[in-house]
């Protein structure tokens, strides 16, 4: 370069900066009241073109000016890899050219026949602004339609001259005729007013195929095609949902949707298809083959111990994994599911044999077959119309743990029993655990079988939670209340200890606390009267578990009959090897000497006060008297002649 | 934190957090007035100027630790006195509460665009109680005249109002409700009052907690007390000053209660040169008075005293900004251990630690 030509540059330099405030004057409104500095930094900029803060300075949420976002892969899909198309693809910040061109008033500072780039970007760089890598595009644009206040925008088929269409018609996105025209399926349902920002929002860039639970907080469509998952009467405003911070607001938001759907052909041209999304690699996709359980990997791949490692609500994966916007960490199901009696028995339907269903009486429609929300507690399908106990807590386990169910043991017929008592502690009773909500009006008490079983994790070998009362900070422990106490005993004083969870309801009156009566009673810790002659291999001094005397809370199955068990005591009374049944003596009850009962021989009495005496001859072979032992003034819990 | 005096070249003078805590625990315990505890008895009515700078080779180290929630478009943040952060989200039209393990724990819903959020403590009549009557005779039966609550007000930019809720639920709006403000923006709330920034308008309503309007300070300028679009407030409820940004006039303003104008914080300079913030968007206090002003073009958040010296800044490192660290930043709230602060660009609340 020449000293002429340095020269000839210098004096152009200079004559571009003196021009510089010339040019603001000229800038159209409303941008006119934006000096250069604004946008500009002579000194120090860190992009092209001496910009030194862009459009979000003021187009922000909050700002001077409406809040607005790019279109770019960051804000829609990377599916085409990382890109963006930035503001001055489509505007020009300085000039309504639009207005110019057209002689309109849009004010929309929109480019007139320009070309449009689409640019690379590094979606890991600092941001917030994508500096271009590369030119991925170069988009040559036919004269954008203005001949109206939304011909711009207005999706037309007819004329391929709108803005959205400038790189629409070039990219594999949403044209016509390719891959992921959504268009052809939803017709007019799609594009409402023809309108594309009816459901594409500049402020959150134009996301692809708009928000999730803007299409489906409506059910459009023959057959419930575009189910109605948000809104009022939405799968996310039922009883018990995914995603909910505790109160009846719904808080489900797009990201939320994409942790579990897959939406590669969610909207495609075929048949759409609503796959799942493993949740732990963020990649594998489930497709739901008429069986409940081909979702089981699906619901597993979160409910585990280390929830969702390819979502994370704040972005922040080191910290718990919580995928969504509620910042919960799923409940792990899968640590206790394997090879738990649900596992091995429910093959068929799995997760769904319990959960899902939303709305339906039967499985049979697919499309209700979800876990966005239930009209039940805990996501719990709805129990089938045939089954005699109410759908209540209760009712979803004995649908199946019933004489005609799939489970093999029948449950509900040890609850068929309806007795309840009033004993000396002045505890309204019922002769087993309130599990019925008809329970609840007696006694006042209730609780849901899963205060003691854990359906996730029961085998058959071992059918209890660990912990009922997971509160009082105890843990079951052999020996915890009182000396030579087992574990089973200990459990049960867990919450008969008159402390409870807080999925049990407690009775209105309060219980005796066995926990404190029991070391002190002479069935447990105290000595016993040495003149009483005990069969069954008992002596004196031992100290019994609670269920050598109880059933473990679901009754004995005997009703309103001759012969209720009060407090739910045993109907057979084993010996000390728990196995051989003691033969009562049967000058009690001579029609049933295998059976013991607390009523006195007649049945003329339910009450606690006057019978019990057959039933404790079982073991207590030499008794005193011929009355009854289960009184309030001889023997019972918290005396000291128990 | 790094406390330091000085320009950003000026070696940090470190003082510890738990020194300061202590400090401050003292003063309050003493019961020594907070305004001359901390401003040294009067008020200054002097334009804080900027602070002159040199480039060198000064590094402000910030690193976000955590980042909490999941927002459209996270934008105004209060952190209340039992650690619960309140987030309004205008893309989505609510507040969500979080607490700082991220954990949702409450929702305020029905605001088209929600902004600004404060709360206020207050104390009001009891239900039945008619406070005007006297009894007749005195009653050994201590019936409470007075219950507590705990109102929150969030501006709502869709329609122009201040909404009060109350436990969650809706109670009324300030003044008329609806176009009560051209644009409501900023809210904080002491004493009874509630104070509005009305970036549109160009001035500062003060309501009763009840929403009666009681008056307003600012006009449309660039002189003292005056704004050109102001942002968000701040209330330093130890010293009863009013911090007020003013974007246009790339400051923060500070008055007393009553709105008479104190002082003007212009932005301190940066190594090259340029203010450390040109775009005062969003305003925080922590307890111990220093003032973090978020500017969303710059994307930091730059740490000032109250009258303006430079402390630290978030999101910006090794002389250079757009760090990473924040992503359109709007607004802050702090305890003084951690900051809280929206990033809209990424749709969390990003959380700094205060270095000891």
């Amino acid at each position: 370069m020449n000293r002429y030509h340095r020269t000839l540059e210098a004096f152009a330099l200079a004559l571009l900066l003196f021009a510089a405030p010339a040019t603001a004057q000229a800038l159209d409104a409303p941008h006119n009241i934006v000096e250069c500095g604004q946008c500009h930094s002579v000194h120090g900029a860190t992009y092209p073109n001496m910009l030194g803060v862009l459009c979000e300075s003021c187009h922000y949420e909050s700002g001077p000016a409406t809040a607005v976002k790019t279109h770019s892969s960051m804000n829609t899909s990377d599916k085409y890899g990382d890109w963006e198309v930035d503001c001055w693809s489509c505007h020009n910040p300085h000039v309504q050219e639009q207005d110019d061109a057209y002689a309109t008033s849009y004010g929309m500072f929109l480019k007139v026949d320009r070309v449009a780039e689409i640019k690379e970007i590094d979606p890991g760089a600092a941001g917030p602004y994508y500096f271009p890598l590369s030119i991925l595009r170069t988009v040559p644009s036919s004269a954008i339609e203005h001949t109206d206040t939304n011909t711009f925008i207005d999706g037309d088929i007819d004329s391929d001259d709108d803005v959205c269409q400038v790189c629409h018609l070039s990219t594999s996105c949403y044209n016509t005729g390719a891959e992921f025209n959504t268009h052809t399926n939803y017709g007019t349902d799609s594009q409402p007013l023809g309108l594309c920002t009816s459901c594409h929002y500049h402020d959150d860039g134009f996301g692809a195929g708009g928000s999730c639970i803007s299409c489906h907080a409506l059910s459009q469509g023959a057959g419930d095609y575009r189910r109605q998952v948000t809104g009022v009467g939405g799968d996310f405003q039922r009883l018990s949902h995914h995603v909910s911070d505790g109160t009846t607001t719904e808080i489900v938001d797009d990201p939320d949707c994409q942790v579990c759907h897959d939406q590669s052909n969610h909207q495609g041209i075929s048949e759409p298809e609503v796959k799942l999304l493993d949740a732990d690699d963020g990649v594998t996709s489930y497709t739901f083959d008429g069986t409940g359980a081909s979702l089981d990997t699906f619901c597993l791949a979160c409910h585990d111990s280390d929830s969702s490692q390819a979502f994370d609500a704040d972005g922040n994966p080191g910290n718990g994994y919580q995928p969504f916007v509620d910042g919960k960490t799923p409940t792990d199901i899968a640590t206790v599911w394997t090879g738990s009696s649900h596992a091995t028995g429910l093959t068929t339907e799995g997760c769904m044999s319990c959960h899902g269903g939303s709305d339906s009486t039967t499985v049979s429609q697919p499309y209700d077959r979800n876990v966005h929300g239930s009209a039940f507690t805990s996501l719990r399908s709805t129990v089938v119309a045939s089954e005699t106990v109410p759908n209540e807590d209760e009712g979803l386990c004995l649908a199946c743990h019933d004489s005609d169910g799939t489970a093999s043991t029948d449950i509900e017929a040890m609850f068929a029993g309806t007795e309840n008592f009033q004993p000396a502690s002045n505890a309204l009773l019922n002769t087993r655990h309130d599990v019925y909500a008809s329970d609840e009006t007696y006694s006042g008490a209730r609780m849901p079988c899963t205060a003691c079983h854990d359906p996730h994790a029961a085998t058959s070998a071992n059918t209890l939670v660990a912990d009922p009362d997971p509160t009082d900070g105890v843990m079951p422990t052999a020996g915890n209340s009182w000396a030579g106490s087992s574990w089973l005993s200990e459990w049960c004083l867990d919450c008969h200890d008159n402390s409870f969870p807080s999925s049990v309801t407690p009775p209105t009156n309060a219980l005796v606390n066995i926990a404190t009566e029991f070391p002190g009673d002479q069935h447990g810790g105290a000595p016993g009267d040495v003149g009483i002659v005990l069969e069954g291999g008992y002596a004196q001094g031992d100290i019994l578990d609670c269920d050598v005397c109880h059933n473990r809370g679901h009754g004995d199955g005997t009703s309103s009959g001759t012969y209720p068990n009060l407090a739910n005591l045993r109907a057979i009374i084993y010996e000390v090897d728990g196995v051989t049944p003691l033969i009562p003596d049967s000058s009690w009850d001579p029609g049933n000497p295998e059976i013991v009962r607390v009523l006195d021989v007649g049945g003329a009495n339910f009450d606690a006060t006057t019978n019990g005496k057959a039933w404790c001859s079982t073991c207590h072979a030499s008794m005193h008297g011929n009355k009854g032992c289960l009184s309030g003034v001889c023997h019972n819990h918290s005396m000291s002649t128990f | 934190m790094n406390i330091q005096t000085g320009s950003l070249n000026t070696p940090p003078k470190r003082l510890s957090v738990p020194g300061i805590v202590a400090l401050c625990m003292l003063l309050i315990l003493l019961v020594i007035p907070c305004g001359e505890a901390l401003a040294g008895g009067t008020h200054t009515t002097i334009p804080v100027e900027p602070s002159a700078s040199e480039p060198g080779d000064e590094i402000f180290t910030s690193e976000v630790v955590s980042r909490i929630g999941r927002f459209r478009s996270p934008t105004r943040i209060l952190l209340d006195d039992d650690g619960v952060l309140y987030v309004s989200d205008t893309g989505r039209g609510l507040v969500a509460l979080y607490n700082q393990d991220g954990v949702r724990v409450g929702t305020l819903a029905g605001v088209g665009r929600p902004l600004g959020v404060a709360i206020l403590e207050t104390r009001v009549p009891a239900p039945g109680k008619d406070l005007k009557k006297k009894k007749k005779k005195k009653s050994k039966n201590t019936v409470k005249k007075y219950i507590d609550k705990t109102y929150v007000y969030v501006a709502d930019e869709a329609d122009g109002s201040v909404k009060i809720f109350d436990d969650g639920e809706l109670i009324g709006h300030l003044g008329d409700g609806p176009v009560e403000f051209a644009r409501p923006n900023g809210v904080a709330a002491i004493n009874d009052l509630v104070y509005v920034v009305d970036s549109d308008e160009d001035r500062v309503a003060i309501y009763d907690k009840d929403g009666a309007f009681l008056y307003q300070f600012g006009t449309t300028g660039a002189g003292d007390g005056q704004f050109d679009f102001p942002t968000d407030i701040a209330i330093d409820a130890c010293t009863e000053e009013i911090y007020v940004g003013d974007l246009r006039n790339k400051r923060v303003q500070v008055f007393d209660l009553h709105g008479n104008w104190l002082r003007t914080i212009y932005p301190p300079l940066n190594d090259g040169g340029d203010p450390i913030f040109i775009n005062p968007a969003g305003l925080g206090i922590d307890p111990l008075g220093n003032i973090y002003v978020v500017d969303n073009a710059l994307c930091c958040v730059a740490v000032l005293d109250p009258f303006g010296v430079l402390l630290d800044v978030y999101g910006y490192q090794n002389g250079a900004y757009w760090t990473g660290e924040l992503q359109l930043p709007i607004d802050a709230a702090s305890d003084g251990l951690k900051v809280f602060v929206t990033s809209g660009g990424e749709g969390h609340v990003n959380v700094f630690e205060v270095t000891p």
